[in-house]
Parts: structure tokens; C-alpha cells; sequence
């Protein structure tokens, strides 16, 4: 279907009743593009039309229908204006008709204007729950172009040099080479000379704090999409609803709500989590999560078997994913065939080694971590997480690991390996010792306990630890390219609350240590951009920069492939039908910095 | 009719739908999409159908329709009926070429 086609087409389905239309209008596009192939456009447009004929007249049906039950007065004073002998559905289908051509006229007068306001509101309003979780703020009815850009193909890592792209209320309605003429008038038009686009980068793994600091500055720094693997629910629930409605402006989000843990596991804050005592109350949350608007449920280390297996099942039975942590007491393949979506920060060092079942069996985790409570000698913990990973790291076996990494990648299994995470763990010290101006978006109190004294990890390490978390960084960011090579699916995210990360730029860095590891800068830039839209089955509305997607873009001064530093200099972001220029984006990060110190004035 | 029995041994997205009643008339009947959202509207407002979430495995997920249990009734009436209109008409059929042998 070519670009004229596909724009009557939505032409025709945006002259359908808005309640026909918002409710089947994208599912009958999706199916007339299937069909082309098979069946050519006349007969298609024949079916169209009659549709859009059927539909009005139906609507014109019951509205006549409805017309003396609604105004009994005007019957009551012999007001009847439809006395003439012509029957409800003749003069429905005049009506049709009458608007139609209307409309038909109406639309050649606005080429434009329309296919994009259609989709738009399909995108808001038709789409699945939780699949497009959430829509424009506020609806901004015009057109932008950006100029003379190139474009990343984030598929392909091609560039696409001097494209004109339009938009639409928040959709590109056209690519074309650049022509040296324009409409649009000089503030909807953004000269991309020079400048490279690419669609907006996801944060895969992220728990959300302040959002009036968190959301600025995911969206100055490009990322505008989350997933927030877990928080304080009624919280999340609130701001989720937040961005939906318009009321918060913010980047797409994809929430878990809570996280499900088992009645001792180590969830930490302890408000994020949901305790879990056996597999009844698994399936009931499931239940609840959904209700209340989980995108996914969130699972941790401290399930039973019995309660995760149960969650698992009913995730998969009510068609809600279920990612996170793999319990302690589950193999990581187990995990796979149960069928969970992703599994975050690098397997967690246990699939690998020939010493899983060891590990399990001991429970080594529990024993050390309930000793150390009991006893307050908290050195317990990093000495019993060295001595397990001394065990996991003697069992190592790349035929093994192998195995695995091909089970994944047979079985969609994304990985989340949030390197900017396990950096800090190993080299927390380094990270203390740099100033970074980042700083001032973290307010004073939570900076305290980002040094190494005064973090519950770092303050009780004991030397055998040291040694172990350098061991163990350096050991699984080998197997990065190896698990790419397999085809594993990664996802950039940063687990942002931990220290040393940073809303929206840390996954700039996350980005470039899949490059240190050894991955392309394409597939670096994948796991931010492409990878995402993947997981979330988006890639019909999101993740490239093509007609009929959502124009949800970063545009940077260089470009991205040859240089990932080139991500920090963003020139603009265009987002929920709202071209946001470097001066905006400087506004966006000072309204973050200012909610810092807002934040801090509180506290004291 | 064809819509429902299209839905009876698996939940399909539109398209499915409109290839599974292809299928099941062996190419003979062939519903566009505006025919089949008019009837999918019909349906889920009698309830005869409802919407599911899109499978979790599916790439690209499209909403997909589940028959109800009160649409199963539905078209097993249906059948009933129209079987009785088949018994009738073959009846009737017999009679007549009994009639002019």
C-alpha cells in the first residue's frame, strides 16, 4: 500500500462515527493493509465504503430512535418534525451521504490534517489498555516538520540522509527527500541540517521516586518511554493515571505497581512490595494488580515456588507478563518455561554454574542474611554473598552458559542487565571519588547514603567481597557479546534509586557499556530504542521514523552510530505532538533542579 | 453466524476472522473488514462475543474475540434451526421428485 492509498484509506475510516471509529477503527486499518496484498484496492474501498454508509446509518437509526424518548416535551406540543413520509433509514442513508461528500469535500480542502488526527485518537482512545499505557497530554493541533535531517535506522543502522518528516498531532504522516519549500510557518519547523534523528530511548528498569524530578529529566535527555519495575502502588497507580489523562507530563510509562515478594524476602523499601505467603493469595493478587491497571507484575527472589509458579500461571492465563527477578528457589530455566518476559541484572550469576541447584539447595542467602539480622553482625551479608559467588564462579561452564543463553533467546526471554547497577557495585569507590554535576538532580539526604560509608552494602564489606564483586563484573560482562551472538534479547535499563544513577542520562550510560562489553554501537543503541518497542509489541505505532508511526523522536548534534557520546547532545525531542527545542529541554532540567530543592527544603 | 462459528475452536483477531470464514466456506465467502466490525459490534453489544487481551507472545498483539458462553448457545440453537430448515427442505425435495416420478 503506498503512501496515497494508505491516506484515503484512513481518510475514509476517520469519516466513520467516532464511536465506531475509536472502537474498530485501527483493527480495520491494520486488516485493510493485511488484505491489499491479497485482494487489490477497489474491492477494499468498495467494503470502506459501505462500512462508513452502514455506520452512519445505524447511528442515524438509533438516534431517531432515541429522539422521542429524549424530548417528550416536544411531543407533548406536537413538535414532530419528522412526519414526512420518509422512512428513518431513507433519510439515515441521505444523511450518510450529505456528510460524506461533506466530508469528502472537507478533506481535499485539509490534506494534511487528518490521517494523523485519526490515528492520533486511535492511539489514545482505541488502543488496548496498557499497550499504549499512555497518551498525549494535550492535544496539539498542528503540523511540525523536521527538515533536512538524517534519519537512524535503528533496524538496520542505515542512515537516511536529507528527509523532510512530518507530523501530524503527534504522528508522522510523511518522510520524503528534503525540498526547499515549506508551508508550516518558522515555529513549527525544525532545521535537522546537519542533525541526526532517532527514535526515543527507554529506560527498561527503573523505580520512580519524585516525578517531578524523574519525568523532566527522562524527557531532556530523551528517554520517553519507562518501565518501572516497582514502587510504593498507590503511588505509581496515581501518576500512571496522571500521565494517561494529560494531567502529568511525562514519558510513556509501563508500571508493575508493587513488587511480589515472599513473606521474608529481601524487597527493599519494604513499601514496594507485596507479600506473597502461598500460591491462593499469588493468583489473587495477579487478579487485583490487573484491576488496578498493571502493564506486568513484578516478581523477587523471596518467592516460594509454589506462590511463583502460581503467579506465573495465572500472568500468562489472564494475559498478564510477568517479569523481574528470578525467586531464589527457581532455576533460571525453569524461570524461562514458565514463561517470564525478562529477567533483570545479568541472570543474577546463577544459570551459568553447574553450582545452581547447589546454591538453591543451600539456601545459602537466607541463612546468611537471617543470621546477620539476628545477631546485627552485618558483615554476614557481603561475606556470605562472596562466599555463594565463589561457588557459582568454581561451577562456571561457557557450555552451560551457552545452553542457556540460546534457551533465552529460543524462548523471547529478554535480559535487563542494568550494567550501570553492577558497575556501582564493583566499583562504588570510583564512582564516590568523581565529582559529577548530575548531583544537584539528587536532593542531600539521599547523597549521604550514596557514600560508600554510609551505604547498608558497602559500609559492611569485608575484603573477600571487594575482590568477589570485581571477580564477578568482570566475569558477566564477558558473556555480553557471547549472549548477543546467541540472539538474547537485551533491554537498557538503569534501576534508577541506586546510587550513581541518574534519571534519563544513565541510560546514555548504560547504552555505552554494552559498547565497552563489546556490543555495536547499533546494538547498543538497540537495546534503548529498538529492543523496547520489541518487548511491549509496539512496532507497529512506536520505534522508528516512519509514516503512520507516533513521532516520539530524539534529535541529536551528531551522530549516534559513530559516536555514543553524541546522545548528551540533544537538540530536540518531539514528543506527544510537542516539538521541544534545546531551550525547552534547558527548562525542563531546571523545573527538575528546582523540585530538588524543593524536595530538600522539606526534609529539613 | 460465520463470525461465531469462526470463533469456535480458537480466539481470533479480526483478520484471523476474516481468514477462518474464508476458510470454512473454501473460498466461497468472503467478508471485507467493514462487513465484519458491523457484525463484531453487533455481537459484543448481545454479548454473544467478547474481547481479549492480545496473546503474550504475539510480536505485533492485536485484540483478539472469545466466544461466550451465551454465543456458543446462540449459534447451537442456530444450528438446531437450521437444521430443522435443512431436514424440511430435503423433505420437501424428496417429496417433490417422488411426486414427478
Amino acid at each position: 500500500m503506498n503512501n496515497t492509498q494508505r491516506r484515503s484509506f484512513l481518510l475514509l475510516l476517520h469519516l466513520h462515527p467516532p464511536s465506531f471509529r475509536q472502537r474498530f477503527g485501527e483493527e480495520m486499518f491494520l486488516d485493510y493493509q493485511d488484505l491489499y496484498h491479497g485482494q487489490g484496492s477497489f474491492r477494499l474501498t468498495a467494503d470502506l465504503l459501505l462500512s462508513l454508509l452502514r455506520q452512519w446509518g445505524s447511528v442515524l437509526q438509533a438516534g431517531l430512535r432515541a429522539a422521542p424518548a429524549a424530548s417528550p416535551s416536544a411531543l407533548a406540543g406536537g413538535a414532530m418534525v419528522f412526519q414526512a413520509p420518509l422512512t428513518p433509514y431513507e433519510l439515515a442513508r441521505g444523511l450518510a451521504l450529505s456528510v460524506f461528500l461533506f466530508s469528502a469535500f472537507w478533506c481535499l480542502e485539509n490534506p494534511a490534517g487528518h490521517p494523523g488526527d485519526f490515528l492520533r485518537m486511535l492511539s489514545s482512545a482505541a488502543a488496548p489498555k496498557g499497550v499504549l499505557a499512555s497518551a498525549a497530554p494535550t492535544p496539539v493541533h498542528n503540523n511540525q516538520e523536521i527538515r533536512d535531517v538524517t534519519i537512524v535506522d535503528v533496524e538496520h543502522g542505515t542512515l537516511l540522509p536529507h528527509r523532510t518528516v512530518l507530523i501530524t498531532n503527534g504522528l508522522v504522516t510523511s518522510v520524503t527527500p528534503f525540498q526547499n519549500t515549506s508551508h508550516l510557518s518558522a515555529e513549527d519547523v525544525l532545521d535537522g541540517r546537519g542533525k541526526f534523528l532517532i527514535p526515543g530511548m527507554w529506560d527498561m528498569h527503573t523505580h520512580i521516586n519524585h516525578t517531578d524530578v524523574d519525568f523532566p529529566l527522562y524527557i531532556a535527555n530523551g528517554v520517553l518511554g519507562i518501565r518501572s519495575m516497582g514502587g510504593v502502588q498507590d503511588q505509581v497507580f496515581a501518576w500512571q493515571k496522571q500521565l494517561q489523562d494529560g494531567s502529568l507530563f511525562g514519558p510513556m510509562a509501563f508500571v508493575s505497581g508493587p513488587i511480589l515478594d515472599g513473606p521474608n524476602g529481601p524487597v527493599h523499601p519494604a513499601s514496594y512490595g507485596v507479600r506473597i505467603a502461598d500460591a491462593e493469595q499469588g493468583r489473587a493478587e495477579v487478579d487485583t494488580l490487573k484491576a488496578k491497571g498493571a502493564d506486568f507484575v513484578k516478581v523477587y527472589d523471596g518467592l516460594s515456588r509454589d506462590s511463583y509458579f502460581a503467579i506465573a500461571a495465572e500472568g500468562e492465563r489472564i494475559h498478564l507478563p510477568v517479569a523481574g527477578h528470578v525467586p531464589d528457589d527457581v532455576t533460571i530455566l525453569e524461570a524461562v518455561h514458565a514463561g517470564q518476559r525478562s529477567i533483570e541484572h545479568q541472570i543474577e550469576h546463577r544459570g551459568e554454574s553447574t553450582a545452581e541447584q547447589e546454591l538453591i539447595d543451600r539456601r545459602i542467602t537466607h541463612d546468611f542474611m537471617a543470621e546477620a539480622i539476628k545477631t546485627g553482625n552485618y558483615s554476614l551479608i557481603p561475606d556470605g554473598i562472596a562466599r555463594e559467588g565463589n561457588l557459582w564462579l568454581q561451577g562456571f561452564s561457557q557450555r552451560r552458559a551457552d545452553a542457556l543463553y540460546r534457551t533465552l533467546a529460543q524462548n523471547g526471554t529478554y535480559l535487563c542487565p542494568t550494567l550501570v547497577t553492577g558497575y556501582w557495585v564493583a566499583y562504588g569507590d570510583d564512582l564516590a571519588a568523581k565529582p559529577d554535576a548530575r548531583q544537584r538532580f539528587i536532593d542531600p539526604g539521599t547523597l549521604v547514603y550514596w557514600q560508600p560509608s554510609m551505604n547498608m552494602l558497602t559500609k559492611y564489606r569485608t575484603p573477600a567481597y571487594t575482590e568477589w564483586v570485581k571477580i564477578k563484573w568482570a566475569t558477566l560482562f564477558k558473556q555480553l557479546p557471547r549472549q548477543q551472538a546467541l540472539g538474547v534479547q537485551f533491554l537498557a535499563g538503569t534501576d534508577l534509586t541506586v546510587p550513581y544513577t541518574y534519571p534519563g542520562s544513565s541510560v546514555h550510560d548504560e547504552i555505552r557499556m554494552f559498547v565497552s562489553a563489546g556490543l555495536t554501537p547499533l546494538q547498543a543503541l538497540q537495546t534503548a530504542t529498538r529492543n523496547p518497542v520489541q518487548f511491549f509489541g509496539l512496532q507497529k505505532s512506536l520505534g522508528s521514523v516512519d509514516p503512520g508511526k507516533r513521532a516520539e523522536f530524539v534529535l541529536l548534534d551528531g551522530n549516534p552510530l559513530a559516536d555514543l557520546n553524541n546522545l548528551d547532545h540533544i537538540q530536540a525531542v518531539v514528543t506527544h505532538g510537542k516539538l521541544l527545542r534545546k531551550p525547552d529541554l534547558e527548562a525542563l532540567t531546571a523545573t527538575a533542579a528546582d523540585a530538588v530543592k524543593a524536595h530538600a527544603a522539606q526534609q529539613k | 453466524m460465520h463470525v461465531l462459528l469462526a470463533l469456535t475452536s480458537s480466539d481470533l483477531h479480526g483478520y484471523g476472522i476474516l481468514l477462518e470464514v474464508a476458510r470454512q466456506s473454501q473460498g466461497a465467502y468472503k467478508i471485507g473488514p467493514g462487513t465484519l466490525y458491523d457484525n463484531l459490534k453487533k455481537l459484543l453489544a448481545q454479548g454473544l462475543v467478547e474481547e481479549t487481551l492480545p496473546k503474550r507472545k504475539d510480536p505485533a498483539p492485536r485484540r483478539e474475540y472469545h466466544l461466550t458462553t451465551l454465543g456458543s448457545a446462540v449459534l447451537r440453537a442456530e444450528t438446531e434451526r437450521l437444521t430443522a430448515v435443512l431436514k424440511e427442505a430435503r423433505r420437501r425435495l424428496r417429496l417433490n421428485e417422488r411426486a414427478r416420478a
